[in-house]
């Protein structure tokens, strides 16, 4: 089949154009122009895996990385999250493309006017401090009488539409309420002395109506997991894209993310989607969503209206299932409205996934070294991107769409044991099996775009090629527990 | 072994993807205040004032957003800084 497109008229400064919008810092990071304006509501990346915390095997871990590239000394605001917004986790369990259970983060801000008496003796006033902080913080979650600003947070399960389903807040059943605290993000060591302990100190045991066993959640910043040799990419992947897998930078070695973390029992979160073989299949995403109005203050005041007011109806702005998908097959005319649509609605970006772009380009950059695969409709990439592999994690009767989905039934591989390419590499706890956070997302995808999914070498000369972009994650910036992702950076290290 | 080298070749047959071509978006309901339900076949006219005063007016945990796509706006009180005054007493 000829493939028409005029090469003549792809220039450097286009491609250029094209590649900064399709690799990004992160799975899904600053992809859309939208959503670079509201980097507290930009999902990251977007992880779930069968537990491999000893002990926990029988429980999913879900995790949504939102607010990226957090310079650890940020401050001082540091970086919370969206009060007016709503974090959202939902998992499909009926294959039909539509939420069935929805975990649902709403956060809240606590705010203390710390002051300061300044002045001569006898005639001091009282003064504001402009910092986070104004001593140490710890060692446990009611300990921040220094801090200024904390956050509290609210998680509630939705069964059914994810707005006018069945609503219900979690339980903190260290308290009974229904409030969770966030901990402060890693100021740095004289504000901390032991910050480890202090997160841990964070990690709830929850409880919702339907579901019997350990329910975990964590909401806080956390060392940023994904790795991938940034600027290189940017720069027209001014790199090997077949020399050795580890021989560049990771670019985000110094950042931090925030994550919102949840772990629950597998029989709490299966439905009736099961594959060939009748075992369970899982579908998964991550949405954040703001109030569709918001009026700026033209005179904010402390102890009235602040800068700006919201309101009106929850509308999605960040989606994110499957990584790099808004990176590097959406069209960047269409990164927004990705951002803002749901799985049911997939066959609007079907073209994006059956005529992808990145071999071509891929191949205009390597001349003679990638080829891309000539076979279209490319429904490899539907079976990768949209419905799951056949006998692994593919419901029987799938709804094509676009969204991680995790065959809990498969067995844990130990976390020393597992292998970065996941199911390419022969893990089939990998990904695109769900995703873990040493997956190589990035070198998986490569591969699987110039072909590594058709065994027709004569259609996908590179179905074997060992793309890679240099950068592979490193396990130990990982953890081997709940909630994985490593104690994040200081802002001092002292 | 690969077991994604099974996938073979996929039959299109087997290949099912649902939706029209909606507009996306955050549902499939047009909340259609100010907006283009009434079912006329132009571009509906408003004010990004009165569009705003809507849009809080239907502010719910559970409402479906406001639909823009059809509404012919026109951008009054561009040098009002007093225009949303009475939506930021209420707060």
């Amino acid at each position: 089949m000829n493939r028409l497109f005029q090469r003549s008229l792809i220039s450097t400064a286009v491609l250029g154009v094209c590649l900064g919008s399709a690799v990004s810092f992160a799975s899904s990071h600053r992809e859309a122009p939208f959503i670079t304006k509201a980097p507290k509501v930009d999902g990251t990346d977007f992880y779930m895996f069968r537990s491999y915390e000893i002990g926990r095997e029988n429980t999913v871990t879900l995790i949504a990385n939102y607010l990226p590239l957090q310079d650890a000394y940020g401050g001082p605001n540091y970086f919370d999250l969206d009060q007016d917004a709503i974090y959202e986790i939902h998992i499909d369990n009926s294959g039909n493309a539509q939420e069935d259970i929805t975990f649902q983060f709403k956060f809240t801000d606590v705010e203390q006017d710390l002051q300061l008496a300044v002045g001569d003796s006898g005639a001091t006033e009282q003064v504001s401090v402009p910092l986070k902080n104004i001593g140490g913080i710890g060692p446990g979650p009611g300990d921040t009488g220094s801090v200024q600003m904390t956050q509290t947070y609210e998680v509630s399960v939705i069964r059914g539409d994810r707005r006018t389903g069945t609503a219900e807040k979690m339980m903190n059943t260290l308290d009974g309420s229904n409030t969770f605290i966030k901990p402060v993000d890693n100021i740095g060591g004289k504000s901390f002395s032991d910050y480890q302990g202090y997160a841990e100190e964070h990690i709830y045991a929850g409880a919702f109506s339907g579901c019997n066993g350990d329910v975990r959640v964590f909401a806080g910043q956390r060392q940023e997991a994904f790795a991938v040799n940034l600027g290189e990419i940017f720069d027209l992947v001014n790199t090997n894209p077949l020399g050795p897998r580890n021989a560049e930078t990771n670019d985000l070695a110094d950042k931090n993310v925030t994550s919102l973390a949840l772990e629950v029992p597998i029989s709490c979160l299966t439905g009736v989607a099961a594959n060939s073989a009748g075992q369970p299949v899982l579908g998964g995403w991550t949405t954040a969503s703001l109030r569709q109005g918001r009026v700026l203050n033209p005179q904010p005041m402390a102890d009235g209206t602040g800068a700006s007011v919201s309101g009106g109806a929850y509308t999605q702005v960040s989606r994110l299932g499957m990584p790099l998908v808004n990176e590097v097959v959406i069209g960047l005319k269409d990164k927004d409205a990705f951002n803002a649509s749901q799985p049911m609605d997939d066959g609007q970006f079907a073209t994006y996934v059956t005529n992808p772009t990145l071999p071509e380009l891929l191949e205009i950059l390597f001349a003679g070294t990638a080829v891309a695969p000539n076979m279209f409709p490319r429904t490899d990439l539907v079976t990768a991107f949209l419905e799951g592999v056949p006998g692994v994690n593919m419901p029987v009767g799938v709804t094509g769409s676009e969204m991680l989905r995790l065959n809990p039934a498969i067995e844990v591989t130990a976390f020393g044991m597992q292998n970065d390419l996941g199911v390419l590499g022969g893990d089939n706890a990998g990904f695109p099996n769900g995703r873990r956070p040493i997956d190589d997302v990035v070198d998986a995808s490569l591969r699987v775009a110039m072909g590594a999914l058709i065994s027709d070498a004569t259609v996908a000369p590179n179905n074997t090629a060992p793309f890679t972009d240099g950068v592979q994650v490193d396990p130990a910036n990982l953890m081997v527990s709940f909630p994985y992702l490593n104690t994040p950076l200081p802002g001092a290290p002292n | 072994m690969y077991l994604v080298k099974t996938l073979g070749v996929l039959a299109l047959s087997s290949l099912v993807l649902t939706g029209c071509l909606s507009g996306g978006g955050g549902g499939g309901n047009d909340s259609a205040d100010g907006g283009g339900g009434d079912g006329g076949g132009g571009m509906q006219p408003t004010t990004f004032t009165a569009l705003v005063q809507d849009i809080f007016a239907q502010t719910s945990d559970t409402a479906e957003p406001v639909d823009i796509n059809a509404l012919d706006i026109t951008y009054d009180d561009q040098d009002n800084e007093d225009a949303f005054n009475d939506l930021l007493s209420q707060q």
